[in-house]
């Protein structure tokens, strides 16, 4: 677009004429001392907690520490052209990010700035980045599912909107590609996705932006990213800023989603950020407000009822309540669940889901190990189809493993668990299932039912995963209105599970698979 | 670690005593000039004389001090803190200043202001902190035109300089 030069000098003049030059009347101090990130300033007597400071060359800063005479602060971007001497003001606001619908499809850093290249972000409001989360009264309890469409987690694990379900496990496990499945399995559920990236690499964080651009679930999503080379403060305070954004959308009656990955690496750069503040150390020189630092993250993940919803909006939005859906990520070192951050981070969710290395490997992926991974809400959360198929599905599978050691000596075993470990076999082949590939609730209903009605019994187990996929193609193409009935109204009665058998005893007739 | 923090801390026990109706502002004032005097500040430094030799010489090179003040000096001198005292006498004096509602405000200007100009910005500035003003004016080339007041942290920047770099930034955004 070539602008000429008479439209260039007539926006000049607007700007010109717009400019307000009123006095800056701020509260100002000087640097004492300042590295690491960290500076300390002299004065600003006018500071609050957490106020965002303005550098003298532009960087924005935010109060950390008031101390008798001097503030500790901690800066947000580079700080090796600030000196000692260097003055800084006061901006008299709470640390703030922009919110609203203007950000899904963007990336953005944890200050709220666009880094994605596709120009500046016109929100309209913006809000503060910590906030207390809602009260008990406001309130609902969880009872709407958030499908993730991965097999392994809507029936062992389920999710429902309002939860925080932590997701747990050594690198490369497998926990980014759970989360990234369960975003793009929301994308034409009207639930908006924030997926928070806290000192990864940056190209790990456009290959995520590839992902979900390519299965069509970038415009639903918002992804706040501060990789690995940006300043502990910033990797530090992006999990607050994704929840700020999500909450817009959970104060308003819709849902949202919010994935932090991860939060291993928030804790760390707060600890480096204490350190540096000289803040004492306590176990494993976290500081002593660790907890604290991830409690009143996840707490603001919360279902709320119709009435707060009501008063939020001043009556705009009647009986519908909002929810925002945490899924964390913790890396864990060997399997080491018992660690400090790990347990802390496990108490304060409501269930988690444990991925192995070892099931890893052997090829079972997702690694989720049914024994430990649990959701606190369950049942309640699932759909009626899923709760039918799903229910004994956990039990067969820890049956299973107790006996999976004598799996070798099966000729010496009797009928009865010769079958068991059979079905359980079937059952973790049924489980696996591909990246970026979630089901529908008809899909996982339809396959979990050939399960459990015995119909996969005689296809040989390593043949499972093809069949599968055969299978749903064939429903897909064949049994449409049946699946598409099962998707609209999640429930089993006689007549779908009679067509469903039909269906099955159909398509291993042919013999396609 | 600042000194800053433990002037403070004499000072407004000093403070106190002057509110209490102890008159030492001048003593105070008479002993924090003779311990800034380089010859004087380097005895109090160095570890080779005793404590009693290090507050007799602050208290004779004074005059006569009242019995408060030298026995601050004796306190101050066993806890190898007399250095402190041209400290302590500015941290006091800013505390008076502030009970009786005085401020020192600095003016930055690009040109010179006369003195009718003075009394009326002293003036404007009394009606906004609502405190008495006492001006301090330096010029300063730099700042292009207008003013900058600095009253201890605000400070009010009504500058050219700053109203032009505010622009640039606005029309580079």
């Amino acid at each position: 677009m070539k602008l000429d030069t008479a439209e260039i000098s007539s926006i000049i003049k607007e700007q010109i004429k717009g400019f307000e030059a009123s006095a800056a009347d701020s509260n100002v101090g000087r640097i004492i001392s300042v590295g690491d990130g960290v500076a300390q300033v002299h004065g600003l007597s006018a500071a609050m907690s957490g106020e965002m400071l303005e550098f003298s060359n532009g960087t924005m800063g935010m109060v950390l520490n008031l101390e008798e005479d001097s503030v500790g602060a901690v800066i947000f971007g580079e700080f090796t052209e600030l000196s000692e001497g260097d003055e800084v003001k006061c901006t008299g606001k709470i640390f703030e990010v922009p919110v609203g619908p203007e950000l899904k499809g963007r990336v953005v850093n944890a200050l709220g700035q666009p880094i994605d290249g596709k120009g500046p972000i016109n929100a309209t409001t913006t809000d503060a980045v910590e906030k207390i989360a809602p009260g008990v009264i406001e309130r609902k309890s969880v009872d709407q599912p958030l499908q993730t469409g991965i097999k392994s987690i809507d029936s062992m694990v389920p999710v429902g909107r309002g939860q925080r379900e932590l997701i747990i496990g050594d690198r490369q496990t497998g926990k980014t590609a759970i989360a990234i499945d369960t975003i793009i399995n929301q994308k034409d559920t009207g639930v908006t996705c924030v997926y928070v990236a806290v000192g990864q690499k940056a190209s790990t964080v456009a290959n995520v932006v590839r992902t979900l651009k390519e299965h069509g679930a970038l415009d639903n999503t918002i992804i706040v990213s501060a990789s690995a080379s940006e300043s502990a403060a910033l990797q530090y305070i992006a999990p607050y800023s994704g929840c700020t954004m999500g909450e817009y959308f959970r104060d308003r009656g819709e849902d949202a989603l919010i994935v932090y990955d991860d939060l291993t690496k928030q804790a760390w750069a707060y600890r480096q950020v204490s350190l540096i503040l000289r803040r004492p150390p306590g176990r494993e020189a976290y500081p002593g407000d660790v907890f604290y630092l991830h409690s009143r993250l996840l707490e603001r993940a919360s279902r709320v009822d119709e009435s707060y919803v009501e008063k939020f909006t001043n009556g705009e939005v009647k009986g519908k309540t909002g929810s925002l859906t945490a899924l964390p990520i913790i890396e864990t070192q060997e399997g080491d669940v018992s660690a400090f951050v790990p347990t802390n981070v496990i108490s304060i969710t409501d269930g988690q889901i444990f991925l192995e290395t070892s099931l890893f490997n052997s090829g079972q992926r997702p690694a989720i190990n049914a024994g430990l991974s649990v959701s606190r809400v369950g049942g309640a959360a699932q759909t009626k189809a899923m709760k039918k198929v799903g229910g004994g599905l956990r039990l067969d599978l820890a049956q299973y493993r107790e006996l999976a050691a004598f799996a070798q000596f099966a000729s010496d075993l009797d009928a009865a668990t010769r079958q068991q470990i059979e079905r359980g076999k079937r059952g973790m082949e049924v489980l696996k299932q591909g990246e970026n590939n979630p089901l529908s609730v008809a899909e996982m209903t339809a396959v979990l039912y050939a399960l459990n009605n015995g119909d996969l019994d005689d296809i040989e187990a390593n043949r499972i995963v093809a069949f599968e996929k055969a299978y749903l193609a064939y429903l897909n193409s064949e049994h449409a209105a049946l699946m598409e009935g099962l998707n609209a109204t999640p429930a089993l009665n006689e007549q779908v599970e009679a067509g469903l058998q039909k269906a099955a005893a159909d398509f291993k007739a042919t013999g396609t698979y | 670690m600042s000194t800053a923090k433990i002037s403070r801390r004499y000072a407004s026990a000093l403070y106190e005593l002057i509110g209490e109706g102890s008159d030492l502002q001048a003593d105070v004032a008479n002993v924090a000039a003779v311990a800034a005097n380089d010859e004087v500040a380097a005895l109090l430094d160095s570890p080779t004389y005793p404590v009693s030799v290090k507050a007799q010489v602050i208290l004779k090179a004074a005059g006569k001090v009242g019995g408060e003040v030298s026995r601050l000096v004796t306190m101050l001198a066993e806890r190898g803190k007399a250095c402190l005292l041209p400290e302590i006498n500015d941290q006091l004096q800013a505390l008076i200043h502030q009970a009786e509602s005085r401020v020192d405000a600095d003016v930055t200007v690009a040109v010179s202001i006369n003195d009718a100009t003075q009394t009326k910005l002293a003036k404007a500035l009394a009606a906004t902190t609502g405190k008495e003003v006492t001006l301090s004016v330096h010029e300063d080339q730099s700042i292009l035109g207008g003013l900058i007041v600095r009253i201890g942290d605000r400070k009010i920047d009504y500058s050219l300089r700053t109203r032009l770099d505010g622009m640039r930034r606005a029309l580079a955004s």
